[in-house]
């Protein structure tokens, strides 16, 4: 056995150097090629997962981060929009003439065309060119398609805009400028422009905020130039309280309904006051019994648009001015925002040649002035949205009940992409009254029932067609023909001509309504519950050349109880409009200087009417040291709202407490709430015991008391009404870090310089109509829309000092090569 | 002067590729090519990747960051929890360096499947 174990040895010996030996042929051979496949494959799978990584959009924690290799590369990404991305070979497609346009040093387009719509064409061109996100941004919220942007935290928003028949009157508005060849031409060609800058894009030329948000334009139509009209509509009409009204009616009965909620209130100056008896009759439509619908409970409502979307306007005769000429003055008050609302450009083609403010969006100037005249806006508010209460057969809703019979209801099916999930499906149900804005599928749990609304901006508007004519215009004349097409959304629009003539109308598609009529929730089964007709357009409200020299308007009532026509609001203004028309009555030998002074005048009329009584009323009271610098303060201020002062803050703060300590009682948990406006609060406490509109409350002079303690051991000792107020200038995306803010600004919403913390002038204009006419022209912002470009906010500096751009038409020829900024000459291509 | 070599082809090759094609994409096959074309060791082609896009990227984005005042990169920073824009010039830089350095050890794996690696010998020869 012991020879047989040497042999073991050996023949393991042997078979372990055998071993080897194959172990090493393996590796050279066979496993080394596996192991490079292996490490091939490893590496092209690290570099794989790296590109996926980076080129898709990625949520950490709930955050959504763009494609991060796009956005951050530096040949490509975000980096190349810190510069002005002007097209080197600029080129549109299907030109007939030569287009030269030269951008001032304010990067201010000046477009000088052949023909029309060339001219249009080159507008599109510029305005995609300077603020495309905008324009399509503006134009998704309208649609409601933001979810498609932002994921699904806008999915309710988005919804929203669908039932409240944000498409429907888009679609109905863009089959009539079908039906218009003149504006359709106008409207095509402004698309062709829009859609040759959104063809010559690439990825590194892309707008910022699509690089942000990670996707891409998409072609422009005439339809969005609809919805865009639509997003404005809403804007200026989509504020009423009828669903609130409903609610409160009941709480308190009619009696204390109108005490707290009256339709005028004593000292009202209305655009366009009676000067004796109206040279027309109302047709009479008679009152039904009920004139408002039980409430109904909706877990979610809606946002509406701002109550305070407003204006200024103004125009003064030649007898009142150091010329002998008239002069305009316009301020839109609106949501402050970036890029601003407000793009402004000099059009010229022969017959028309206009300079002023216009949409991202839409063809020609909305605000300014050509060889002649001038015109401008402010908002006609007045209820344009009445809310019907309906009631379905049965859970299918299939029928509704309306007239004692059954009617049909249309289901609409619209889908709602969302980014990164599923689309969703939600069914729309239009009744003849409008769409069904609350069902069960939205903020009502009763199947059977159901609230739709009818909304004027359901209806076409030919309000392009009228702004397109105010361009064209050459004087009164042509106004009044361009005014019939004003309908939705209604202005008070103001005009004034070289010739020396003023005129101001309250323009806009009104409906004809019995005294009453939507006011509150209506029932949708009774036939006299709907809308009767429109006012015809010679019976509205106008001035022309009034004995006084001037014209003005700032959303007040538009016409006082003389008027035939039952006129509503919810929402007028009482402040700005009495200030405008006092210091128009005192002021004599004007020039253009002393509008643009006027338009930052922080006088508030409220202060004026309130502060001395609340004063008063405390002037017993034991004070302590801080107390009493207070009172000090506010019995020497002048009721100017200036950035400086700590006064304007204090009464803020005051008023704020007393008007919350007035109404607390009305505060509902469940169901909506109305609170009466500031002016009837001051009128009330003015006139009537506290006892009859605030029960429970010890008296005046207490609440008055306990509210200036408050205030005065709540306000900061180092803030002034400017940091108080701290305007900003908000990114359309709401993000911060693309936003301005704390602007140091004077002004308040009841002053003519309207300044709040999101909201004031959205732009200044002044014209003097002089022959040629020359204007001051500002805004809060600046014409790019690229947060990386030096013009994204330069104007804002010259808005918050008060100073203005001083503009008049120029041609091709007598440009000043010494402005010229950059030209594009753009030739047909054969 | 081999590796010179190599970082400059990549180099190159990504901004030829930034010029004719889409954004970011570029770095894959200027990696790879690069990686694929000029022998180096594995670990070389992944630093010579790495270098060159780092090279490319730092300068452009950093020329950009100072000669328009960071007007955006602060603001994206500020976008991105605040961090410090230069951080932003740095990881834009990181990103891109690592697909390149990434995509150019697979060009040379891929090459090796094919061709026999040299040599460390070799190597030092050529």
């Amino acid at each position: 056995m012991a020879s047989g174990s040497i042999d073991d040895k050996k023949f393991l010996t042997y078979y372990f150097s055998y071993l080897q030996k194959y172990l090493h042929n393996l590796e050279f051979e066979n496993l080394g090629t596996s192991m490079k496949w292996i490490k091939f494959l490893l590496a092209a799978l690290i570099t794989g997962a790296l590109a996926y990584f980076l080129t898709n959009p990625q949520n950490i924690k709930g955050t959504g981060i763009p494609p991060l290799g796009y956005l951050l590369d530096p040949l490509q990404g975000f980096w190349e929009n810190q510069r002005d991305l002007l097209p080197t070979d600029p080129q549109i497609p299907g030109l007939k003439g030569e287009v030269t346009i030269h951008f001032d040093s304010m990067m201010i387009p000046h477009i000088y065309a052949e023909n029309m719509e060339d001219l249009f064409r080159a507008q599109g061109y510029v305005v995609a060119m300077l603020r495309l996100w905008q324009m399509e941004f503006q134009t998704h919220a309208a649609a409601g398609r933001i979810s498609e942007i932002i994921g699904a935290d806008a999915l309710d928003f988005d919804r929203g805009q669908r039932r409240k028949g944000m498409v429907l009157g888009a679609e109905a508005t863009l089959g009539l400028f079908k039906k218009d060849p003149e504006l359709w031409k106008a409207l095509e060609a402004y698309s062709e422009g829009v859609n040759a800058y959104i063809s010559s894009l690439t990825y590194a030329t892309l707008p910022f905020e699509y690089k942000l948000l990670g996707y891409h334009p998409e072609p422009w139509t005439s339809f969005k130039t609809a919805l865009l009209l639509q997003y404005m509509s809403d804007n200026l009409t989509g504020f009423d309280q009828d669903i609130e009204y409903t609610w409160m009616l009941k709480k308190l009965g009619k009696e204390k309904f109108d005490l707290l909620f009256p339709e005028r209130i004593p000292g009202i100056d209305p655009t366009v006051p009676s000067d004796g008896p109206w040279d027309f009759e109302a047709e009479e439509i008679p009152i039904p019994e009920d004139i408002a619908a039980d409430p109904m409970v909706i877990t979610k409502l809606l946002e509406k648009s701002n109550p305070k979307n407003g204006s200024n306007n103004w125009a003064v005769s030649g007898t009142k001015t150091a010329s002998g000429k008239p002069i305009l003055a316009n301020d839109t008050h609106l949501g402050l925002n970036l890029p601003s609302l407000w793009i402004m450009m000099e059009l010229q083609y022969p017959g028309y040649h206009v300079y002023g403010f216009t949409f991202t969006g839409s063809p020609g100037i909305v605000i300014g002035f050509n060889e002649k005249t001038a015109w401008g806006f402010t908002n006609a508010p007045r209820d344009m949205r009445d809310w019907y209460k309906i009631r379905f057969k049965d859970d299918k809703q299939d029928s509704y009940w309306y007239d004692s019979t059954w009617r049909p209801v249309t289901h609409r099916i619209d889908t709602f992409k969302i980014k990164g999930q599923e689309a969703f499906v939600d069914t729309i149900l239009i009744t003849h009254h409008g769409p069904v804005v609350y069902d069960a599928r939205f903020g009502v749990d009763n199947p059977k029932q159901g609230m739709a609304l009818r909304w004027t901006a359901h209806e076409p508007s030919r309000i392009f067609k009228a702004y397109l004519n105010f361009n064209k215009g050459k004087g009164l004349k042509d106004y009044f023909e361009a005014i019939p097409f004003w309908e939705t959304p209604p202005q008070n629009v103001v005009f004034a001509s070289t010739e020396g003539d003023l005129a101001l109308t309250v323009a806009g598609k009104f409906i004809h309504r019995w005294e009453g009529q939507g006011k509150f929730v209506l029932d949708g089964s009774r036939p006299d519950h709907e809308w009767q007709g429109y006012i015809s357009p010679e019976h509205h409200a106008r001035q022309v050349n009034p004995e006084r020299g001037f014209v003005s308007s700032a959303n007040q009532h538009s016409v006082d109880a003389e008027y035939p026509y039952w006129f509503f609001n919810s929402n007028s203004e009482y402040y700005r409009n009495r200030r405008i028309n006092r210091r128009l009555t005192q002021m004599e030998g004007i020039t253009p200087k002393d509008f643009m002074k006027l338009h930052l005048d922080n006088y508030s009329i409220q202060a004026e009417e309130a502060l001395p009584m609340l004063l008063d009323s405390i002037k017993g009271i034991t004070m302590n040291e801080k107390e009493r610098e207070v009172y000090r303060s506010l019995t020497q201020w002048d009721y100017y709202y200036e950035a400086d002062l700590k006064a304007p803050m204090y009464f803020n703060l005051w008023w704020r407490n007393i008007y919350k300590a007035v109404w607390d009682w009305l505060e509902d948990d469940d169901n909506p709430v109305a609170y009466p406006n500031t002016a009837t609060t001051v009128h009330l406490i003015k006139t009537r015991p506290l006892t009859e509109f605030s029960p429970g409350k010890a008296s005046m002079t207490q609440l008055f008391e306990s509210a200036f303690r408050e205030m005065v051991s709540e306000a900061s000792d180092d803030q002034n009404w400017g940091q108080f107020k701290g305007t900003a200038l908000t990114h359309l995306s709401r993000q911060e870090a693309l936003s301005i803010t704390n602007i140091h600004m004077g002004g308040s919403s009841n002053a003519i310089n309207a300044q709040s913390k999101g909201h004031g002038p959205s732009q200044r204009m002044v014209v003097h109509l002089t022959e040629p006419p020359e204007a001051w022209v500002v805004y809060p912002g600046g014409q790019s829309g690229n947060p990386g470009s030096p013009f994204y906010s330069n104007l804002l500096p010259m808005y918050q000092d008060g100073t203005y751009l001083n503009v008049k038409l120029k041609t091709r020829e007598n440009f000043n090569p010494e402005d010229i900024f950059l030209t594009f000459t753009l030739t047909p291509k054969p | 002067m081999k590796y010179l070599g190599k970082i400059v082809l990549i180099l190159v090759l990504t901004y030829v590729g930034h010029l004719i094609s889409g954004p970011f994409w570029y770095l894959i096959p200027a990696g790879f090519i690069g990686g694929l074309l000029i022998i180096t060791s594995p670990r070389a082609a992944f630093f010579c990747g790495f270098f060159a896009v780092s090279v490319l990227y730092f300068g452009t984005a950093f020329q950009s960051h100072i000669s328009y005042d960071g007007v955006l990169t602060d603001r994206v920073s500020a976008l991105f929890m605040g961090l410090n824009p230069l951080l932003i010039v740095l990881i834009a830089t990181m990103l891109g360096a690592l697909t390149a350095g990434f995509a150019a050890l697979t060009g040379t794996y891929f090459r090796e499947l094919f061709i026999p690696p040299l040599t460390k010998r070799q190597r030092n020869y050529y």
